[in-house]
């Protein structure tokens, strides 16, 4: 059996995309745990392993121990439905993230599409846990968590049509090779409003600080995941990692050049550009306090919303003015 | 519009101060210690269980007059005083007051002890019942008690909170007195500065 | 058309019927819901055998990621009391269905087979910028037709529900 059997190749291919999402959720969380305790002026996780470099293995295994307890009158369809539903986009919005220029596995001229629709689902996956909890917590923490993501949806849409419009693709590799090696010709750079508008949904989108409302914790003692244990709660948690790591990777190539860089272009480029994105979304997270859901509301529809179509309308005028002259 | 501007430019601008407080942050000297590794130096805010205070003539010897008033003070019942007569040298003429701090309509009553004429034969304190209020300390007419510093102070087993202060108080006399004979030596070697002592010292 | 793609397009159609099927006859709303967004998931399955990606991440997106939510608020705040959801009479309500059902798939049949009559072996993919030309140029009148029926549904609504709150 050859390596080229689309089956086998498919295998292969989800295999690694697995390995990368899991990897990467527990160097991630090292990442925070660190980050957080020196934003605080305190050492973060240090016992196990050097630097406590193995302190998320010891949680993961910790989590995948631990029993899983279904609550006596949920739904246990919903329940167990919810966090599978969370993580199965995963594999899919990985697909056309433009890691290497020939690791294109599906070369979809409709990458960031696909990669929006995706993530789109994982609110679903949220108001399943919610519905299926049976829990006044879980059941807050999800109608808390649609407004927000219905909301926040619509400003990340226009701010990232931005960059579509300015490219004339809505291939995320196509969109990469219509911005050149210096910073001055990405688009973030040509249109800071539209990086920072997609940054500021990107956050919202994916419930991190400052609006991790669906899960606040001082509220809703875990919002949508109370109930869970075990690794319920741990494939949420992975989950959340992973849609940090694609819409940094989606912000990275849209705004930020993608693999384009001023010395030896390439995949490293794109890498750097996007844990440094994830590094300033941790960061964020450590120096904000959480908004308030009418703050929440309010800075979306009065505030972002009417920012991205100014923006998109007047990028197109300032298009045409160019193609004009 | 030209305010909408003007407040979302101030909001941006408070997040990258922010940022730029946590950036600072962790670049920065930790300002924590790691307990097993390193312990804290300012001990003396510390307000750990009771203890006694040693007498001026003798450290080793309480101030307390066993007039019971921490005992009757105590809300928790967790204080033990059995007292016995002091030896007759130690017997003096003079009296203190102590005084019971009563509810506010019902008057003090007060009483007066001889210094010198009991001392306590022994002073038990149930750490595990004490909550810690100060209300001995507060009342003792003799100011016989303070909080200690005992922070790192574990124990797997319950009866190791039933303290004797008595003897604790004997052990810190004897460790104060074995430490100023200790300074003493090395202020007398320091003194004579014999080059066979620096030899010494570099050898450890 | 393959075998392969036969066997694609059975495999949606059963995912389109259970998921309608468990919409319609779940006792429980939420489960009425899931069934509904697996339908949805169905139909845009249906659209990339078509060779429609566009439209099927369109489906995606909007039914299933953002009016599924949507109705899924809606459900969360309307839960009644145990036991308390409507039972109608068994014969009837299934029959209606179908009725209700075969309506518009025989009107689509038959337009179907009345006008296009020869169905292409394998449908070219319309590009995007096409689609756009196409729905703002050729189609621009049934395009906006559906918004005003759009927002006559929502202004409907909302009007409904000023007028229970009143009578209350």
């Amino acid at each position: 059996m050859s390596l080229d059997t689309p089956l086998l190749s498919l295998l292969l291919g989800l295999a690694a995309i697995l390995a990368f999402a899991g990897a990467n959720g527990i160097v991630l969380v090292w990442v925070e745990r660190k980050v957080a305790g020196r934003c605080q002026r305190r050492p973060g996780p240090l016992h196990v392993g050097p630097y406590g470099l193995l302190q998320p293995l010891a949680d993961a295994l910790k989590l995948i121990s631990k029993q899983l307890i279904t609550p006596r009158r949920s739904d246990r369809l919903l329940y167990w439905g919810a966090p599978l539903l969370s993580f199965m986009p995963v594999p899919i919005c990985f697909l056309p993230l433009p890691f290497l220029p020939e690791m294109a596995t599906v070369r979809l001229n409709l990458g960031l599409i696909l990669i929006l629709s995706f993530i789109g689902l994982n609110s679903i996956s949220l108001c399943l846990a919610g519905l299926g909890s049976n829990n006044k917590w879980s059941l807050l923490g999800a109608a808390r968590a649609i407004a927000q993501t219905v909301s926040f949806e619509i400003p990340l849409l226009l701010a990232a049509l931005t960059a579509v419009f300015m490219a004339g693709s809505m291939d995320l590799h196509e969109v990469m090779a219509a911005q050149g090696p210096w910073p001055w010709q990405w688009f973030g750079f040509m249109n800071p409003l539209a990086l920072l508008l997609f940054l500021i949904s990107a956050v919202a989108e994916t419930n991190r600080a400052p609006f991790d409302l669906p899960e606040a914790e001082s509220e809703l003692t875990a919002g949508f995941h109370t109930e869970y244990s075990g690794m319920g709660f741990g494939i949420f948690f992975l989950a959340e990692y992973a849609y940090i790591l694609i819409i940094c990777g989606v912000a990275a190539a849209l705004f930020l050049g993608g693999q384009q860089g001023p010395v030896a272009p390439g995949p490293w480029w794109f890498l750097a550009k996007m844990y440094a994105l994830v590094l300033l979304v941790i960061q964020l997270r450590w120096t904000l306090p959480r908004v308030r859901f009418d703050q929440l509301l309010n800075l979306c529809w009065r505030w972002m919303t009417p920012a991205a179509l100014l923006n998109i309308l007047a990028t197109m005028l300032v298009m045409l003015a160019l193609k004009g002259a | 519009m030209f305010g909408a501007i003007t407040k979302a430019y101030g909001a941006l601008k408070s997040i990258a101060v922010g940022l730029g407080i946590t950036g600072r942050a962790v670049f920065q000297e930790q300002s924590t210690v790691i307990y097993p590794m390193a312990e804290v130096k300012n001990l003396g805010h510390y307000r750990g269980h009771i203890e006694l205070v040693g007498s001026d003539a003798d450290p080793a010897r309480p101030r307390c007059v066993a007039c019971g008033q921490c005992m009757d003070m105590c809300p928790s019942g967790c204080i033990t005083v059995e007292t016995a007569m002091a030896p007759a040298e130690l017997k003096t003429n003079a009296f203190i007051r102590a005084e019971s701090i009563m509810g506010q309509l019902t008057p003090a009553a007060h009483f007066d002890v001889m210094i010198g004429e009991r001392e306590p034969k022994r002073f038990v304190l149930d750490y595990s019942a004490c909550s810690l209020c100060g209300q001995c300390v507060r009342n003792c007419p003799a100011g016989a008690l303070r909080f200690s510093t005992h922070a790192y102070f574990l124990s797997r087993d319950r009866a190791d909170f039933v303290l004797d202060l008595k003897e604790r108080l004997a052990g810190q006399a004897e460790q104060a007195r074995q430490a100023e004979q200790a300074r003493q030596a090395e202020q007398a070697r320091q003194a004579s500065g014999s080059p066979q002592a620096e030899g010494g010292r570099t050898h450890e | 058309m393959n075998s392969a793609a036969h066997i694609v397009y059975v495999f949606h159609l059963l995912v389109i019927l259970a998921g309608g099927l468990v919409a319609t006859r779940a006792v429980q709303k939420d489960r009425a819901l899931v069934g509904l967004i697996t339908a949805m998931f169905g139909v845009a399955g249906m659209y990339l055998l078509m060779n429609a990606p566009y439209l099927a991440l369109m489906q995606l997106m909007i039914y299933a990621g953002a009016v599924g939510v949507l109705i899924f608020f809606a459900v969360m705040f309307t839960r009644p009391a145990q036991g308390q959801e409507e039972r109608g009479r068994y014969l009837k309500r299934p029959l209606m269905a179908v009725a209700a059902g075969l309506l518009p798939a025989a009107t689509l049949a038959a337009g179907a087979f009345l006008f296009i009559r020869q169905a292409k072996a394998q449908a070219p993919e319309i590009p995007v910028v096409q689609l756009g030309a196409g729905l703002l140029g050729r189609y621009a009148l049934a395009f906006e037709l559906i918004s005003v029926v759009l927002f006559a549904a929502m202004a409907g609504g909302v009007l409904l529900g000023f007028e229970r709150r009143r009578r209350r």
